[in-house]
């Protein structure tokens, strides 16, 4: 039975059940709300953002769902950069699209997508100095010169590597 | 774009982070803080160290948490230097942790033995506490206080004094020494004889200039054994296991009561306690397998419930130990004659049909290992002893150990001959490596126990440690005469034929 999916911008959007459970606040609400017509509301996302967000649970819908249990799985999967190539693929998407990815993956609770996105922010930020990291996120540096100094004390170490 | 009903930022345990209105140009500063602290876990210590240096609100969230979630997940506990550690900030602590996993990874550490060594061989334990390394040597114990020099800003390790336990004639010898729950004073221990002798002792406190030679015997049990092998401690209650294989369960605090003795019937290598599980358990290595016996309220049961399985054949086995500090209790790791290292899971249905009786009827279905660990260059030195690296921060940390993630979790063990201590990086077993413990004796490493930073160990000639921690080369370690020069241990790499047997 496909389900109905509104967005913050209003848009509608009918899928799957299969698909639209891969959101864990989707699968709850509907197993609270039981057998019925009535659309669902997205207050936080945008049809744009939906639109990708499904494309993601449409190709993974026959994932196994995490289970939750397993903490020392979790916590290696987040250690490994590893992204799979169609993942890849659909996540090469400009910065803001980015985040509003990993925003919606939060607030829908869809732990995979989560990780792919926070996944691609990290190998963004690694091996970068922190004023190349500035310019990636559009970061301004307010620290104040005698601030600067102190970090630069404090991080000798750092270089020394 | 439309982000008006986002979670709100939210405070982090009470503390209220700066405006950040005059940011608003970087997207990853407008992420709520809760996605951002979970961002930085996909993170790498130097992403985390350049993020922080960007800008005022990002040093900020690192300094008040984000460090502190580093540690939670990067540190190992290591009790022997928690002196030092109180000293450092969330941020130092990071630091640290970041370069003791490196260093283990890299093989990078500091070895010193602890004595010159004893006039002759003895079958050394080793007892561990938050302040203490107790060294049993024949009829003598050793005892060396952890500290920190506040000046130097590094750790000390230092001698407090050897003291005599039981008369020097032959078969007198320690088998067995365990720390007993003193309030955190870390001075009462448990000790086993050879001749079946168990007494508690208080380590006496060292007064300036005047050593002390004598512990103070507090209290003496029967066992009714002639030869207790291994002894272990769980909380007040002692296990003496005896060659015969009885096995005598003593209420420490109350020593006229006589001891719940079990016929366990196969002669006991080694034992394993384990409370933590639900249906509680003593883990026994025999001359055969491991037998585990059903343990619950001082009661050991002779009969044993499972049976951990090795190569087949009867073969002995001569340590038990952990696999997951502070993680899954059903999980049991133990040392094999045949040089490997078995773990069994004793939730798994895996089993192996072995008929250790020559009547069919009485055939006994042993557990199968779900892991097997090895040292392909030394496939057949037995395994003597067993220890665990991988307990993070803190037992009582609100984490309870269970997210232990296998990250930097290291099954270390010490084999029969040259020495020779085994480090299998149990994510990724390629990377495994083995180290001559310092002194390059041709000896059982007959004690191991490992902690995030420290492995110490004992030989038939000496007690060693291996220091992983960045401050290690100005720890001030007691001083032997033969660690000057002598050169660092060699060490080799299990790589390519690194194996892990599913």
């Amino acid at each position: 039975m496909p389900v109905l999916l509104v967005t913050s911008d209003n848009e509608q959007f009918r899928v799957e059940k299969v698909v639209a459970q891969r959101s864990v606040l989707i699968k709850n609400m509907l197993e609270d709300v039981g057998e019925s017509d009535q659309p669902i509301p997205l207050p936080n996302v945008t049809a744009p953002v939906l639109k990708k967000v499904l494309e993601y649970c449409d190709h993974h819908q026959t994932d196994p769902l995490p289970t939750g249990d397993e903490p020392s799985a979790d916590e290696s999967r987040k250690r490994t950069t590893d992204i799979s190539e169609w993942d890849q693929k659909f996540i090469t998407v400009d910065q803001e699209m980015l985040f509003e990815i990993i925003l919606a993956a939060n607030y829908l609770d869809i732990k995979p997508l989560l990780d792919v996105g926070c996944k691609t922010v990290a190998n963004m930020i690694k091996g970068k100095s922190p004023e190349e990291i500035r310019k990636l996120f559009n970061i301004v540096n307010d620290f104040t010169p005698e601030e600067e100094a102190q970090i630069k004390k404090e991080n000798e170490w750092a270089e020394d590597r | 774009m439309p982000t008006n009903n986002r979670i709100s930022t939210s405070p982090v345990r009470g503390r209220y982070f700066k405006p950040r209105s005059q940011y608003h140009e970087s997207i990853i500063l407008k992420l709520p803080i809760e996605l951002l602290l979970g961002l930085f876990q996909y993170l790498d210590y130097s992403s985390l160290l350049a993020l922080s240096l960007t800008c005022q609100f990002l040093s900020q969230v690192m300094k008040e948490q984000g460090w502190r979630d580093f540690v939670r997940a990067n540190y190992r506990h290591t009790a022997s230097v928690q002196e030092r550690w109180s000293f450092l900030s969330w941020k130092q602590r990071a630091r640290d942790a970041e370069r003791i996993n490196q260093a283990w990874s890299s093989h990078h550490f500091t070895a010193k033995t602890l004595n010159t060594p004893w006039p002759q061989k003895f079958h050394s334990v080793l007892a561990l506490s938050a302040k203490r390394l107790v060294v049993a040597a024949g009829n003598a114990i050793t005892s060396y206080r952890f500290g920190f020099d506040t000046n130097r800003g590094s750790s000390i390790v230092f001698k407090e004094g050897t003291y005599t336990i039981f008369p020097s004639a032959h078969g007198f010898d320690i088998t067995g020494i365990e720390f007993l729950p003193d309030g955190g004073k870390d001075e009462t221990l448990l000790v086993s004889n050879h001749s079946g002798s168990l007494v508690r002792i208080q380590l006496p406190t060292p007064h300036r200039g005047q050593p002390t030679f004598q512990a103070k015997r507090t209290a003496q049990y029967v066992t009714g054994s002639n030869t207790i092998r291994i002894l272990k401690v769980t909380g007040t209650m002692g296990v003496a296991f005896s060659v015969d294989g009885k096995a005598s369960v003593v209420n420490t605090a109350s020593p006229w009561i006589p001891p719940a003795t079990a016929i366990v019937g196969k002669k006991a290598w080694s034992a394993y306690i384990e409370t933590g599980s639900s249906s509680p358990y003593i883990a026994v290595g025999t001359d055969e397998h491991v037998a585990v016996h059903s343990f619950t309220n001082g009661l050991l049961s002779a009969e044993p419930s499972a049976v951990l399985g090795g190569p087949g054949r009867p073969t002995p086995v001569y340590c038990v130990g952990e696999f997951i500090p502070g993680g899954n209790p059903n999980i049991v790791a133990s040392g094999w004659y045949d040089g490997k290292v078995r773990v069994h899971d004793l939730r798994s249905s895996q089993r192996d049909w072995l008929s250790e009786s020559s009547t069919p009827s009485k055939k006994r279905t042993t557990l199968a290992p779900v892991m097997t660990f090895s040292d392909p260059w030394r496939s057949f030195d037995p395994i003597y002893s067993l220890a665990v690296r991988g307990r993070m921060e803190d037992k009582n940390d609100s984490s309870g150990g269970n997210g232990m993630p296998h990250q930097h979790h290291f099954l270390t063990a010490g084999s029969a001959l040259h020495s020779v201590v085994c480090l299998w990086d149990v994510r990724s077993p390629s990377r495994s490596w083995s180290v001559y413990a310092p002194g390059g004796d041709r000896s059982p490493v007959y004690s191991l126990k490992a902690e995030g930073s420290r492995i110490w160990g004992a030989t038939q000639w000496r007690a060693f440690v291996l220091d992983f921690a960045p401050d290690a080369p100005k720890t001030s370690f007691p001083f032997v005469q033969d660690n000057a020069a002598m050169k660092e241990p060699p060490t080799y790499v299990h790589f390519p034929q690194a194996s892990v047997v599913g």
